[in-house]
């Protein structure tokens, strides 16, 4: 009984949502505005589990003094403190202390963590970014156009060098994108029919 | 590695392979701020996919409603930024009336402060020329709700103004009563833009992506799903470049035209990196070492 409730609820709702999306009909369209509903209540009893499961594992790490528990404790503090801040909306509006909080030190770490990867690339280019063959040849020949090609100083060795670069984007790489994306679809859609069929069923934890 | 004492008496090229990674982070680090030390105005050639979404809004009637998803974080803020404030600019240029929201969780105070410092710079009042809805979770509902009605999800603005008591918002229910959206961001939201809105519904679509997600949407721009494609800095730097006149009228540095003097500097960089570390391969390669 505990498996087969839940698959039929999925199964029904999956060959449901599957039927109507072909009917334009009012009690179809009405149907599909409850599951919206529906998804959205569902969806909101995701965040307060995240936060308890945050909260639990932080302690859980204080308790046990387990390495780098000083940083479940920053955790602890921020995640509280950004609670009791932003718990009135008018804390998003400019000026405040939340949001000085988040122009002055959120947004600058985030960007300073995504900014990192320029270091790092740089790196990993010198370091492994190798002709080693042929294919790599070829991928080394066409990022260096392709990065001449999208910078100002590109244009000004040759006015050929953007148009080399936007026919490697358009044509070879697209191609490779499009492969990868009917791949991904094809992949997607077998999931969710098995789900629907009831084949699949390691969302539910089974094998 | 560090250098020791034994690797200065190595060949260069071992030497240029062993090179310690702190120097190449230096090296990035003055080729990113040397840069900024010089005002050079640079020329940036327009490429097709962003003419396409200059031209698009540009056509457009004034008070044509529109909507700017800006869905992108603090992480993407160099990248995104300038795209969504040219876009913007624009589109309050031309007196479009534009619905701003983000399903960024980081992005709700960003598109705030982007909301009220474009739209003070042209005078435009909250409510009659612009509404920011701000941010609701689960991006895919909230993309198919609108399909059905702005309402569904949004009852009021970011401000707890009820939409129904927004003048702007009075004929405006769902994506058939915009001209397009046009997405910041990338990643899973901008699919979930692409699939629930334009296949659903659609609504005619162009986004605004990192230079790193920009690849994997050319075969969505060849397809026709979306009108246009505005990525990373560059393209940011190519809609400043058609908006030129009006940044120099209202005064306003061209970000990302500055900013594509950095990456001048830094692909040239990296460029000389790949060369140099493939002709140290090379040179130990043939002196029989792996």
């Amino acid at each position: 009984m505990k498996r087969r409730i839940p698959m039929l609820i999925v199964s029904i709702t999956g060959i449901l949502m599957t039927i109507q999306y072909f009917i334009p009909h009012p009690w179809s369209e009405a149907m599909y505005n409850n599951a919206l509903d529906w998804l959205v209540i569902i969806g909101i009893f995701a965040m307060p589990l995240g936060i308890y499961s945050m909260i639990r594992i932080q302690v859980l790490k204080i308790q046990r003094r387990s390495r780098g528990w000083g940083y479940a404790v920053i955790s602890l503090i921020s995640l509280f403190a950004m609670l009791g801040l932003g718990y009135t909306q008018e804390c998003l509006e400019s000026g405040t202390f939340f949001m000085k909080i988040f122009e002055f030190i959120y947004i600058p770490i985030q960007a300073t963590m995504f900014s990192l990867l320029a270091f790092y690339i740089a790196s990993a280019a010198y370091r492994a970014f190798r002709a080693r063959n042929i294919l790599a040849t070829i991928v080394l020949a066409g990022a260096i156009i392709v990065m001449l090609g999208r910078i100002p100083i590109g244009e000004a060795i040759s006015p050929f060098l953007p148009d080399l670069a936007a026919w490697i984007m358009t044509v070879p790489n697209m191609a490779a994108q499009r492969a990868i994306m009917i791949g991904l679809g094809l992949g997607a859609a077998s999931t969710a029919m098995k789900i629907v069929l009831g084949i699949e069923r390691s969302y539910m934890g089974m094998e | 590695m560090m250098n020791t004492p034994e690797s200065t008496h190595l060949p260069l090229a071992d030497r240029l392979l062993t090179i310690d990674r702190r120097f190449i982070y230096l090296f990035v680090m003055l080729a990113a701020v040397i840069p900024f030390m010089f005002k050079v105005e640079l020329d940036v050639e327009v490429t097709p996919e962003v003419m396409s979404v200059y031209s698009f809004i540009d056509k457009l009637k004034p008070g044509t409603p529109i909507l700017l998803a800006a869905d992108y974080d603090p992480q993407t803020q160099a990248e995104n930024g300038p795209q969504a404030e040219a876009l913007l600019r624009h589109m309050f240029k031309n007196n479009l009336r534009v619905i701003i929201m983000t399903l960024s969780q980081d992005g709700a105070a960003m598109a705030e402060m982007l909301s009220t410092s474009i739209s003070a710079e042209y005078n435009k009042i909250r409510g009659e020329d612009y509404v920011y809805l701000g941010y609701k979770p689960y991006f895919g509902i909230i993309i198919l709700s609108i399909g059905q009605n702005f309402r569904i999800s949004y009852p009021a603005d970011f401000y707890d103004t009820p939409l129904d008591e927004i003048p702007m918002m009075k004929n405006i229910h769902n994506y058939s009563d915009l001209a397009c959206v046009i997405q910041i961001g990338g990643g899973n939201v901008t699919h979930a833009w692409l699939t629930n809105a334009h296949e659903r519904y659609k609504v005619p679509l162009a986004i605004a992506v990192t230079a790193v997600s920009g690849p994997q949407y050319y075969a969505t721009l060849q397809s026709g799903q979306i009108f246009g494609l505005i990525g990373g800095l560059k393209g940011a730097a190519e809609y400043e470049t058609l908006l030129r006149d009006e940044y120099r009228r209202l005064g306003i540095i061209a970000r990302a035209i500055q900013g594509m003097n950095v990456q001048n500097f830094v692909h040239i960089l990296i460029i000389l990196l790949t060369l140099v570390g493939n002709a140290a391969f090379f040179v130990k390669k043939r002196q029989g070492g792996r």
